[in-house]
């Protein structure tokens, strides 16, 4: 059996949700590998979101949030941003593979970015393989 | 009713007559009136452990053992509330940082090995084939995450280790097997997470001759629980301890400063290094003044293994500074990153008053006083 790996997104509710949306009812192909969970803003997102599904045994985890500047709630996407790259530093430091972990920014109309994105994503992973936590 | 909960005591424990001493003594006691040590080992006496379980005042306590330095029946309070924590709910308590340091369950897999090399500074040598292995512990991810907002040395303590080994002519090994010692979660009673990686970490380190640590929770975890717990043999040694053997290598440049010296309490009070640590640094040309509470009697930073960062515990905080402050001394060295980091902390809070005192790392005041 071909290995389909699993990634969990966690999208901000005001720009990268809507922007998934958008994928959907425009009727973009991408492929199933993502599960999204929606975030009222990526500032929301915590390290130990990460951490859990990587314990657990997901593939990749992305971190989608608005392009800076265009944030809902002014500065959430930049506090994401340095918390991300924090995330980043210690999953390597731990040996998990930092390409597993992006932060992407995805505005409300960019549905093709948003597929096009899962798709890269989900090749990433293909060539990575299954994550070694996993039991 | 018969109580279901039981904790595994200390051999002393019936030895207790209640005279209070570690009430007394206790720093949390002065800072949290409700908490009495002596009230735990009374339960625990006449049967009813569930109330200290139940009660959360195990969590309560910073384990730093003053309370069993001055018990005249050597009552193992400290131990009681070890066993307390892994009896009672599974890891359950107040970390600090708790979403942040999730990340330790990772390493729990054997499937994934930390990179502990990439992170050293480039001047500093390691051989692979040597029987010393200096056991880093978490200062690498201590570094990513407390570096820039507490100013934390960082990594600059495991360089600084190592320069003072190749100083003495020694060229340790660094493993790239090396997981977290797993003292925290001990402490916390998280036993799974400790066993999973103390055996993994065994596998290895039995292999050296000699293991040097940095961290003196590191130092206690390897040198202790791990001997008891798996009946390793493994010789473990703090860097002082293994330094005051090369102290004629080690070339002063002259350097002077006044400063203090913490004793923090897993390698002062629980390991009964002392001496070591003083005799380097006078003999690097730094003038040693003490605290008023030093050595067996040293105040605990405040916050170990992470639990309990609170406002009762920065009083504790507080008062160690004070203690620091009233010496006259420029630099506060400490031998445990954590201690470090907890003080640094409190010193960059900007509802506090100036302590105006630098806090260094045992190794980095070393190197700065060596000539190269």
């Amino acid at each position: 059996m071909t290995f389909e790996p699993k990634a969990v997104v966690f999208a901000c509710n005001w720009c990268s949700y809507a922007g998934a949306d958008l994928a959907g009812v425009s009727r973009m192909q991408y492929p199933p590998t993502v599960r999204i969970v929606r975030t009222m803003c990526s500032g929301r997102f915590d390290p130990e979101f990460a951490f859990r599904a990587f314990e657990k045994g997901i593939d990749g985890v992305l971190v989608l949030g608005c392009h800076p500047g265009d944030c809902h709630y002014r500065e959430g996407n930049l506090k994401t941003e340095k918390k991300v790259e924090m995330t980043r530093k210690l999953l390597e430091a731990v040996g998990v593979d930092p390409r597993r972990f992006r932060l992407e920014w995805v505005s409300a109309s960019e549905g093709g970015r948003f597929a096009k994105l899962v798709e890269e994503f989900t090749n990433t992973l293909k060539e990575l393989g299954p994550n070694p936590v996993r039991r | 009713m018969e109580s279901k909960a039981s904790i595994l005591v200390g051999e002393y424990i019936s030895r207790c007559y209640q005279c209070a001493i570690c009430s007394g003594i206790c720093p949390k006691a002065r800072v949290k009136p409700g908490f009495l040590p002596r009230r735990m080992v009374f339960n625990t006496l006449i049967g009813h452990p569930e109330r200290v379980i139940n009660s959360g005042s195990s969590w309560d306590c910073l384990t730093c053992g003053l309370c069993e330095e001055k018990c005249p029946m050597n009552v193992g309070i400290v131990e009681l509330v070890k066993s307390a924590r892994q009896t009672g709910l599974d890891g359950f308590c107040n970390v600090a940082h708790s979403n942040t340091f999730a990340f330790y369950n990772i390493m729990a897999s054997d499937k994934v090995n930390p990179k502990r090399k990439k992170f050293l500074a480039k001047d500093v040598e390691i051989d692979d084939n040597s029987d010393v292995l200096y056991f880093m512990g978490c200062i690498p991810y201590f570094d990513i995450i407390f570096k820039e907002d507490v100013n934390f040395e960082g990594m600059g303590i495991a360089d600084n280790t190592i320069r003072l080994l190749n100083a003495a002519g020694i060229r340790p090994a660094v493993s790239e097997k090396e997981k977290c010692c797993g003292h925290d979660q001990l402490w916390r009673g998280q036993l799974n997470f400790f066993n999973k990686v103390a055996e993994q970490n065994l596998e290895y380190l039995q292999n050296y001759k000699t293991i040097v640590t940095s961290c003196p929770e590191c130092y206690r975890t390897l040198a202790v629980d791990y001997n008891e717990k798996f009946g390793a043999e493994l010789n473990v040694k703090h860097i002082s301890e293994y330094l005051v053997e090369y102290v004629d290598k080690l070339k002063p440049n002259g350097k002077k400063a006044k400063v203090t010296f913490h004793d923090s309490c897993r390698l002062g009070r629980f390991m009964e290094v002392y001496d070591q640590p003083r005799e380097l640094l006078s003999k690097m040309g730094y003038e040693i003044v003490e605290m008023q509470n030093n050595r067996e009697n040293a105040l605990c930073c405040g916050v170990p293994q992470w639990v309990n960062c609170d406002d009762e515990n920065k009083e504790i905080r507080r008062k160690k500074m004070k203690d620091a402050l009233e010496t006259g001394a420029e630099i506060m060295i400490t031998p445990c990153a954590k201690c470090q980091i907890h003080l640094k902390c409190l010193q960059r809070d900007k509802s506090e008053p100036d302590y105006n005192i630098e806090i260094m790392d045992f190794t980095t005041a070393l190197v700065k006083a060596l000539s190269r």
